[in-house]
């Protein structure tokens, strides 16, 4: 069989235990939402392929046991990582507070160039918010990655977070192996070109 | 079909019937008479399609032109050669498509103006609804899919069920296996494949060398179990690293489905607190039973009062107790020898029961009354005793001394004077009970020779790490000399100044 992907990024949902990582993972793969909370004993992965800029990249997402005495076990598996999304919860100031700890875990364990990027989850939950949006802004802005506030609950923002961070990492790749971009915009012709008679006579079965 | 819409044109050379009733004559004559209706009852592609032995499912538009063959080329008269065919309409065109209402005929015509040849050609319209790819539908649709399929991919990936992530082992003893039962159940849609990962953390091992996982792989068919047996057993090897708390009773190991996750199961415990593995300096500051002290805190009690700090600041300091010549865990094994095993034959090699033995180590760990068991399992437990000090009865840092002295008594003395107090007391002690033992050796048949092998093991132990790393022939050497060293007690009188 063909391969039905172009490439394939690993990326890795790291924070604190409870907030919201598995959650996170099942909405962006199943769009779907358990409000029972069973902890994660381990380094359990899931795909969703997506379409970015004509190709079809294939995300394999790493979740994590966020609990303390799984670190030094868990942080060896930052080393293969394309991309990790940090979560914390917005209403649980010690998950936000320990987004610093996170980071210099990820400096000593996960490759150099990997990409970043800082949720603050559960924005759902406006009545309870202990962790202002401004805040979470100002910690990205610091270490210079994207922020963005989700919710595993009502969907809000998840896929766009994954798509985001996909996409800085295909930049970076475009960046790279600047010969590809030539390939990028050939194959574009030719999906477009493809689509009318291929899948018109594909379809029609 | 792979086709949505099927055109079939050409001279298919279909003729009308001619019979004895239906001459070529007739038929030309009904021709110019636009009979067609009539002719067309003759006509051989429609009585096939009728029957069904040619084009079942095509259709053709109603024919309202005369046959299109044969002229006599370059006129519009019928052929008028020796042959005279009889006209027929060869020249058709068909049609087909899976949902006919796609199509809609305009037109069929014939064209008679055409005279080159002996055929007039035929035309027709057709209007046809075609399907056409709209772009954002079409995109999310394959996005539908995709998702669809990832889906399903995520779904056969393996699952498991496990009876516990954790497993904890309280109140471990010295050298008794523990065995506690991980059962794996498949509950996924496919067989697993399971094994245990090697962590950085324990030098990639797969688990500490205290804990052994059996099997530690294993294929699951679905819906079946598999149980993996989990065990503790902290023997000599190892728990002077626990005395020591370098190393505890925690471990986490990581069960990885081969395609799929890692789980993490946590192994935890505690260790009863045991002379076993212990040193000669603390035991001696262990005045009630070394169960009563904590695992680890062993440790501290020596390291507060050694024997010389304490002579200095016993009154001021801490009133403890002036500590003891030898532990008495070792006073109380070689007592009970002396009491009772002076005339054993084989005191040494029996071994005695596992189940004893088991007893006698919890009766010296905990003060019980009286050690009850065979003299064989005693000794046995006495040699355990000695080889898993911390540090054995003549210290390493002296080992390769008593070698290079083995061959000569003298030499031999004067290392024992090298040795710290306790070690010297020790030696001493346990060298007056073996000659204790050789008095007897009419009764117990032991000789000097095998005693010194036997005790020159166990009194000047190698470490594990030495032991891995000399070659057979090396570690032979060794031990010759060490017994050889122990021997000169045995057959000198060189401890008499000491006692
Ligand atoms: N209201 C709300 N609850 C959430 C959200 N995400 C997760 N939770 C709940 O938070 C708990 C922990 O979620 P989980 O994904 O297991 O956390 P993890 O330990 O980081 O994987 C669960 O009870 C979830 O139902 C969210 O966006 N909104
Ligand atoms: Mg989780």
């Amino acid at each position: 069989m063909a391969k039905t992907y172009d490439f394939l990024f690993k990326l890795l949902l790291i924070g604190d235990s409870g907030v919201g990582k598995t959650c996170i993972l099942v909405r962006f793969s199943e769009d779907a939402f358990n409000s029972t909370f069973i902890s994660t004993i381990g380094i359990d992965f899931k795909i969703r392929t997506v379409d970015i800029e004509g190709k079809k990249i294939k995300l394999q997402i790493w979740d994590t046991a966020g609990q303390e005495r799984f670190r030094t076990i868990t942080t060896a598996y930052y080393r293969g990582a394309m991309g990790i999304m940090l979560v914390y919860d917005v209403t649980n100031e010690k998950s936000f507070d320990n987004i610093r700890n996170w980071i210099r875990n990820i400096e000593e364990n996960a490759a150099a160039d990997v990409e970043k990027m800082i949720l603050g989850n559960k924005c759902d939950l406006e009545e309870s918010r202990v962790v202002s949006r401004e805040r979470g802004q100002l910690l990205a802005e610091e270490h210079q990655v994207k922020f963005m506030e989700t919710s595993a609950k009502s969907g809000q923002n998840v896929e766009t977070a994954f798509l985001n961070l996909a996409k800085d990492i295909k930049n970076k790749m475009d960046r790279r192996n600047p010969g590809d971009d030539m390939g990028t915009s050939q194959s574009n012709v030719h999906v477009t070109a493809g689509d009318s008679s291929g899948s018109g006579g594909g379809c029609a079965c | 079909m792979d086709h949505n819409f099927i055109i079939w044109m050409g001279d298919l050379n279909y003729r009308i019937q001619t019979s004895v009733d239906f001459s070529t004559e007739i038929i030309k004559a009904l021709a110019d008479l636009y009979q067609f209706n009539k002719l067309l009852q003759h006509d051989q592609l429609q009585q096939q399609q009728k029957r069904g032995e040619a084009f079942t499912h095509f259709k053709e538009p109603p024919i309202d032109f005369k046959p299109t063959y044969k002229f006599d080329p370059s006129t519009n008269s019928w052929d008028s050669s020796e042959k005279n065919r009889a006209p027929a309409w060869c020249d058709r065109i068909l049609y087909y498509c899976d949902d006919m209402s796609y199509i809609k005929n305009l037109s069929y015509l014939s064209h008679p103006e055409m005279i080159i040849s002996d055929h007039k050609p035929v035309s027709a319209t057709f209007e046809l609804q075609v399907k056409v790819v709209v772009p954002d539908r079409e995109k999310q649709t394959i996005d539908e899919i995709s998702f669809k399929l990832d889906k399903l991919y995520n779904e056969t990936l393996p699952q498991v069920e496990l009876n516990s992530y954790e497993f904890k082992f309280e109140k471990v003893k010295f050298m008794v296996e523990r065995t506690q039962v991980l059962k794996v159940r498949n509950i996924g849609h496919r067989p697993v494949q399971l094994g245990f990962k090697p962590t950085p953390d324990k030098q990639d091992r797969i688990s500490k060398p205290w804990l052994s996982i059996r099997p530690d792989k294993a294929l699951i068919l679905t819906s079946e179990e598999v149980s993996i047996n989990l065990t503790v057993n902290i023997d000599s090897d190892h728990v002077t690293s626990f005395n020591k708390r370098t190393d505890s009773l925690d471990d986490i190991l990581v069960l990885n489905l081969e395609g799929g996750k890692d789980i993490f199961i946590s192994v935890s415990g505690d260790l009863l607190s045991t002379c076993f593995g212990s040193s000669l300096e603390t035991l001696i500051h262990v005045h009630t039973y070394v169960r009563e002290v904590p695992t680890g805190q062993l440790l501290d009690l020596s390291m507060s009062s050694s024997w010389e700090e304490y002579d200095s600041q016993a009154l001021s300091v801490r009133k403890a107790p002036p500590p003891l010549d030898i532990p008495k865990e070792l006073y109380r094994l070689v007592q009970y020898l002396l009491d009772h095993g002076l005339n054993a034959t084989a005191l040494f090699t029996d071994g005695g029961l596992s189940s004893e033995r088991e007893k006698i180590r919890d009766t010296l760990d905990t003060g019980g009354e009286e050690l009850v068991g065979s003299v064989y399992s005693v000794a046995a437990v006495l040699l355990t005793f000695l080889r898993s000090l911390e540090d054995p009865v003549v210290p390493r840092s002296v080992h390769q001394r008593c070698m290079d002295a083995s061959n000569n008594p003298t030499l031999c003395r004067q290392v024992l004077l090298q040795m710290a107090e306790v070690h010297r007391r020790c030696f001493v002690f346990i060298v007056t009970f073996l000659k204790k033992l050789l008095e007897h050796s009419q009764e117990n048949k032991m000789d000097a020779k095998v005693l010194a092998s036997i005790f020159g093991e166990v009194l000047m132990n190698s470490t594990r790490e030495e032991k891995l790393s000399r070659n057979k022939k090396t570690l032979s050497q060794i031990n010759k000399k060490k017994m050889t060293f122990l021997y000169q007690f045995l057959a000198n009188d060189l401890t008499v100044n000491y006692k």
